[in-house]
């Protein structure tokens, strides 16, 4: 008997997508080159006895949009966790498989989790700004990391906010509080915060979800903008976006109990011809 | 309306009259008879008859002194004591539920207990005798809980978001401490310290044991030492005719409590909380 996860695809689930999405992504796509900046083999997560996340290969794109949807549950945030090592920071957890960044394996013991987070840059769901000013919010990571110079701290801390598109919103203003922001700044602030220590990936995680539509939009566009000079990976709920956004699309669904990667491709293939007949009826809202 | 709902009216300010005529009760002798006794010369002379007349300055200096040690060593070992408890009740070890519950054991054993422990440990074991370092060792260990177990309350109030974004920032832990949770915690710190500082001043049972009743000026750590508190209780109770004595070194007492509690927290204020910047 054909189980549920091999029966072929119905045909009337291949939707189009809107042509405008696709025009963005091809003006900008000739700038990333075309290697794996993260290359992930047979990855698996428990916590505890509680394996969460089994067998995950995936080659992710230098300077693409990688989006991971799925259901909750099913491991996006957890393999997430791993490509910087925020992982370690679960109590209980343990991760088998490999990571490769540019050839070292993220989870060797020759990876100092610091370190790796300096490249490696995650912005997290509500947005976390510290309770400082908007400038000691983007000094604090340079300090840390030896940069003393007045001229830098300045420079460095102006391109990050230019490159979020919040510099004209607060330059008049950068003494004040962070906490005083709108819920869109702040995230915006967030992904400053992470873009000034210039970390060649990006992992977000379901960034736009905490926030209003017109901030949502604000930074879903900020992201299309990072596109090609940063690796994105980016967890999302929200499946519109990740068509309007991504270039790969990876599908993760809970199998047996446990999370897996179900469907991995461009995102354009995944959402006209799904191979899956899961990642299928989870576009078209038939299940998840 | 209800009756019960009418009466309650009733009752919640009379119980408020009530707890603010407790303290009026309590303080307006204190003033009445203390404040006109209390001059430049009551704060800067020897006592003498015992206390029934002259000042009271060794006792003052005393009892700087005690509070001094007892803050030099509960503070630092308090602070630490608290960041790595939290640290723990984070991850709901087991060492972390024992160590709170020893804490809460400790905060509520009467101070006589205290007295004696100083006194058979610090006085007789370390052979410290009755000194203001014995005094103040034991009310270190007397402020501690209290103290302990109110910074970790503020040290787990600071949201764990903060500590992600610094840990994905690859700050390291003692960036995120002192940038970000020291700060964020200062009030409860400030808290702590406040109500270390008053158990402290008000300690007598305890210090009768280890830092003794000598009302001479201390010259050194290791001098027995006789603390405002102490003074009191001793001139209260077992100096016939020294009542105005007794009047004005509570008077002074308070005002300094005052002016201790108000410096701790403009103070933590300053050196921590000000680096926060809110909303």
């Amino acid at each position: 008997m054909m189980s549920a996860l091999e029966a072929p695809l119905p045909e009337f689930l291949t939707v189009g997508q809107p042509p405008e999405a696709k025009a963005v992504k091809e003006s900008t796509l000739h700038l990333a080159p075309i290697h794996p900046a993260l290359s992930v083999k047979g990855l698996a997560v428990s916590y505890g006895y509680r394996r969460v996340l089994s067998n995950v290969d995936m080659d992710i794109t230098a300077g693409h949009i990688t989006a991971l949807i799925g259901p909750s549950g099913c491991g996006k945030t957890s393999f997430l966790s791993c490509l910087n090592r925020m992982i370690d920071l679960v109590p209980h957890s343990s991760v088998t498989g490999k990571i490769m960044l540019h050839g070292v394996d993220l989870h060797g013991r020759q990876v100092v989790p610091l370190m790796l987070r300096r490249r490696v840059g995650m912005v997290f769901q509500r947005p976390n700004p510290f309770p400082l000013s908007i400038h000691r919010n983007l000094e604090m990571p340079l300090r840390e990391i030896g940069v003393r110079h007045r001229t830098e701290l300045e420079s460095r801390v102006h391109a990050a906010l230019v490159s979020v598109g919040l510099w004209a919103e607060v330059k008049d203003q950068l003494n004040k509080s962070a906490l005083a922001l709108s819920g869109g700044q702040q995230q915006r602030l967030c992904i400053a915060r992470a873009l000034v220590l210039e970390p060649s990936t990006l992992l977000l995680d379901e960034p736009c979800s905490a926030l209003d539509p017109i901030s949502s939009g604000a930074v879903e566009d900020l992201i299309v903008q990072l596109r090609g000079r940063y690796t994105i990976v980016v967890v999302t709920h929200n499946l519109a976006q990740a068509r309007r956004i991504a270039d790969e699309v990876a599908m993760f669904w809970v199998v047996e109990g446990c999370g897996a990667l179900i469907e991995f491709g461009p995102a354009e293939r995944v959402f006209k011809a799904p191979q899956h007949c899961l990642t299928c009826e989870y576009i078209c809202g038939m299940r998840g | 309306m209800t009756a019960a709902y009418r009466l309650s009216e009733l009752a919640y300010p009379f119980a408020a009259a009530c707890c603010v005529g407790m303290l009026a009760l309590l303080l307006g002798p204190i003033f009445l008879h203390g404040w006109h006794t209390v001059t430049w010369s009551f704060l800067t002379e020897d006592p003498t008859h015992s206390g029934r007349g002259g000042g009271i300055l060794p006792i003052l200096v005393s009892t700087g002194l005690l509070l001094c040690v007892a803050m030099a060593v509960a503070v630092p070992s308090g602070l630490a004591a608290a960041i790595l408890l939290s640290e723990e009740t984070r991850k709901c070890t087991s060492l972390s539920r024992t160590v709170s519950t020893s804490l809460d054991v400790l905060a509520g054993v009467p101070s006589i207990v205290y007295g004696l422990f100083g006194n058979a440990f610090f006085s007789i074991y370390l052979g410290l005798g009755f000194s203001i370092l014995s005094g103040g060792l034991t009310l270190a260990c007397m402020v501690l809980p209290i103290f302990v177990r109110t910074a970790e309350a503020g040290f787990i109030a600071v949201p764990d978001d903060w500590r992600l974004g610094a840990a994905a920032l690859g700050l390291s832990k003692w960036t995120t401490l002192v940038r970000i949770q020291l700060p964020a915690a200062a009030p409860s710190i400030a808290v702590g310290l406040v109500l270390g500082i008053g158990r402290a001043l008000a300690e007598t049972a305890a210090l009768i044991f280890t830092s003794g009743y000598v009302d001479r000026m201390p010259s050194s750590l290791l001098d027995s030492g006789r603390s405002l508190s102490v003074h009191i209780y001793d001139l209260s109770m077992n100096i016939p005719g020294a009542e105005r004595s007794a009047y004005a070194s509570a008077f002074v007492l308070i005002v300094l409590l005052l002016i201790i509690n108000g410096s701790a927290s403009w103070l933590t204020e300053r050196l921590l909380h000000r680096r926060i910047v809110r909303s």
